[in-house]
């Protein structure tokens, strides 16, 4: 199999039986088999690439997540509500909801709160914890990816003149066209506006930038200090917290926006990126128990379990880990 | 997963057990998805068909009826489900017609993706097989079917199916390899 191209292994019944996880013993075989042979990996993901594509089944992580907002529901207790009072129970389950009597709390710096009809605007609110990720919908059908470790404020139904957002942390949205209602996504001192488009917003509080990614589209960032930068697809605006300045920069899409499709991406990551992109994505704790020894790594990985991300990395780096109550502790070979 | 066994489930799901509803959940979901995909074009709407049946399953738990074949009770429940959904958005419409019919194994991978540039490139994909090599990864990978039972449908050697299916795959791959970076990059332009 040391030769086999990725339709070899795709056409092979027990690499399909592991795919599907139909038969365990498949399954401990091609877990094994891929663990120890990482040079093979490039064509075991174009393998289940190609597998994702005919099998018409719901992918992986999807389904980790449908089965979360499942377990969500079932695990809270009252369940007065039916259903089908909201196609998407995880809202009411998971959310507090909150009643701002008007938008004006957020205040779009172009716009005299006066001019503003006082029109009820019920926020909700979703979190997420590390290691999960969720996919919202709003209700201008809008679609929201919201990473790790990072809550979005939006409206139950949007304001009927302005569609306006806050953010905390990470997100990639694709945003649903509508020219007479500007889409504005407020994160800290920067608010982004968009018409219709596809970008990728990272304000995480623990880093002191904010970046925005455009995919497609046409975006416009504004600061607290009213500087205003329109950004192409392809580009990312860098805002420094700090100093308030705002610059464009190109950027790597895969390492920008490869979390929501289940990327974890490292380009010379020094251990402490390392070790908060691992914390972010699985809710392991990752502890370098010699703490004078430097590295940088680089390597990529889809949708692998968290063992093997880190057996990839100890490889590489002559580390020896073990992974004892979600803490995973790393130490040089001996 | 023997009848006996989802019986034992089903019967624990009916006095409350978590693990056990969650086990048919898993066992059922990924059939419940392909056969959902045939109804319905929207693939979020199937999403939440399923959950949907679940929540209603788990909040009937003590009043559920005893079930003979719990795949096909809740094939049946998914697919009113999803019928009375589409009614609902053709409600305007008189003719009953309009309500998509299922549809071919070709028409459901491109319907499974999720923006319109991907669709055409799914479809342009699988343009390059031919309609035989098609059936043949239709019954493989759709139907999960044997190289064996493949082949004893055909009426041809099994060895002819595996060399069909893997070229078939090598023509996949090729057209893919620039694809790829799109189907995985899917937002670069």
């Amino acid at each position: 199999m040391e030769h086999y191209q990725a339709e070899d292994f795709a056409a092979e019944a027990s690499f399909i039986a592991y795919y599907f996880k139909s038969d365990p013993e498949a399954v401990a075989f091609w877990e094994h088999w891929i663990r120890t042979h990482p040079e093979k990996l490039d064509e075991i993901v174009a393998a289940e690439n190609l597998l994702d594509l005919l099998a018409l089944r719901l992918p992986n992580q999807e389904f980790d997540q449908e089965k979360a907002r499942l377990r969500q529901y079932i695990d809270t207790p009252t369940v007065s509500f039916a259903p089908r009072y909201n196609r998407k129970p995880w809202l009411v389950a998971a959310s507090v909801l909150l009643v701002l009597g008007l938008v004006g709390g957020f205040l779009y710096s172009n716009r005299s709160t006066s001019s503003v009809e006082p029109e009820k605007v019920e926020w909700v609110h979703h979190s997420n914890p590390n290691g999960k990720k969720s996919k919202l919908t709003l209700s201008d059908g809008s679609t929201v990816i919201l990473n790790a470790a990072s809550t979005i404020h939006y409206p139950k139904t949007f304001h009927s003149t302005i569609r306006e957002i806050k953010l905390e942390g990470e997100a990639f949205f694709s945003v649903t066209h509508d020219s007479t209602k500007p889409f504005i996504v407020q994160t800290g001192d920067l608010s982004t506006q968009v018409l219709g488009t596809e970008f990728n917003v990272s304000a995480y509080p623990k880093n002191d930038q904010i970046t925005v990614s455009l995919h497609q589209g046409k975006v416009q960032l504004k600061n607290i200090l009213h500087q205003q930068l329109v950004l192409r697809p392809g580009q990312q605006a860098v805002y420094q917290t700090s100093n308030q300045t705002l610059t464009r920069t190109s950027f790597d899409s895969l390492a920008v926006s490869g979390w929501k499709d289940g990327y974890l991406v490292f380009k010379n990551a020094d251990f402490k990126t390392v070790a908060q992109a691992i914390e972010q994505m699985y809710g392991y704790e990752v502890i370098l128990k010699n703490p004078t020894l430097t590295w940088h790594y680089t390597g990529s990985f889809h949708r692998e379990e968290v063992q093997q991300v880190i057996e990839n990395i100890a490889f590489s780096k002559h580390l020896t880990y073990t992974i004892h109550h979600r803490k995973i502790y790393l130490s040089a070979e001996k | 997963m023997s009848a006996h066994t989802e019986q034992i489930h089903w019967q624990h799901l009916k006095m409350g057990d978590r693990e056990a509803f969650m086990f048919l959940y898993e066992t059922h979901y990924q059939a419940l998805f392909a056969f959902g995909c045939r109804v319905s074009m929207d693939r979020e709407l199937v999403k939440d068909s399923i959950h949907e049946l679940f929540c209603e399953l788990w909040d009937r738990r003590s009043r559920l009826p005893e079930v003979e074949n719990i795949k096909s009770y809740l094939f049946t429940y998914l697919k009113r489900k999803l019928l009375r959904e589409s009614q609902d958005a053709f409600a305007s419409l008189t003719d009953t017609t309009t309500i998509p019919a299922e549809r071919s194994y070709e028409e459901m991978l491109v319907e499974m993706q999720s923006d319109e540039d991907t669709k055409q490139r799914v479809q342009h994909l699988l343009s390059k097989l031919t309609p035989g090599q098609l059936e043949m990864i239709r019954l493989k990978y759709y139907e999960q079917l044997s190289y064996e039972a493949i082949a004893q449908r055909l009426q041809v050697q099994p060895r002819t199916v595996y060399n069909q299916v893997s070229e078939a795959l090598k023509t996949l791959r090729k057209h893919m390899q620039v694809f790829s970076s799109l189907l995985l990059f899917l937002f670069v332009r």
